[in-house]
């Protein structure tokens, strides 16, 4: 999975919100689907491209089947994240010097 | 943090200069060359401004989504500014001014 695929799939807002749901804890599609005012086939299209995307898991017990965050799926993020939560600040720190060398 | 921050960084900071001081510094390529350095991993491209309370750039690098930055500029009581910079990942709609000011050429 590459990082596209993984923020193309956390960019739709239902989705992201069902990723947050599933943060807190496997669920079963039915309680998942409580509280998002979607269909079934929507709700089991973001679960698709969810799963696609390597961010979440589905186990199948029979006809039930329990969805899962993939602990891994964020990792192709964290690279990203990491970065530029150092590049902005040290960034910042160097508009501010900027600004008091400027002439108003 | 706002419900995107999965999908982005949002970093605040506030700076004495008002904020027409610091919309130069933003936005004149030899102010900015000065902050951004040489060595930033994306050429900004300005997609939307409207100055001095908000100033967005693409932001692409290779092997990554097109992302955009965008800056919002808040005068504060002490005559400074309260500066918000929001880094998205991918280019998610940028918001257009109310003014339909979508683009602006900036003054080198």
């Amino acid at each position: 999975m590459t990082e596209t695929d993984v923020f193309r799939a956390l960019a739709d807002p239902t989705r992201r919100a069902v990723f947050e749901r599933l943060a807190s804890g496997p669920q079963n599609a039915t309680a998942l689907r409580d509280g998002f005012a979607i269909s079934q086939p929507a709700m089991s299209q973001h679960l698709k491209a969810l799963r696609e995307a390597g961010l979440i898991r589905e186990a199948r017990m029979g006809r039930h089947v329990t969805y899962a965050v993939d602990p891994e799926g964020l990792a192709p993020l964290r690279g990203w994240l990491t970065r530029y939560s150092a590049f902005w600040p040290a960034r910042l720190d160097d508009l501010k010097t900027l600004l008091r060398e400027m002439d108003q | 943090m706002s419900d995107d921050a999965d999908a982005g960084l949002d970093f605040g900071c506030e700076l004495e200069a008002p904020p027409e001081k610091v919309w130069r510094a933003l936005t004149i390529p030899a102010f900015r060359e000065r902050w951004l350095g040489a060595s930033a991993p994306a050429e900004p491209e300005v997609i939307a401004a409207e100055p001095p309370h908000r100033l967005s750039w693409s932001w692409r690098e290779a092997g990554e989504p097109d992302g955009t930055v965008t800056f919002t500029l808040t005068p504060t009581e002490s005559g400074g500014t309260a500066l918000r910079l929001v880094h998205r990942r991918a280019a998610q709609p940028v918001q257009v001014a109310a003014n339909g000011n979508i683009t602006m050429l900036l003054a080198a």
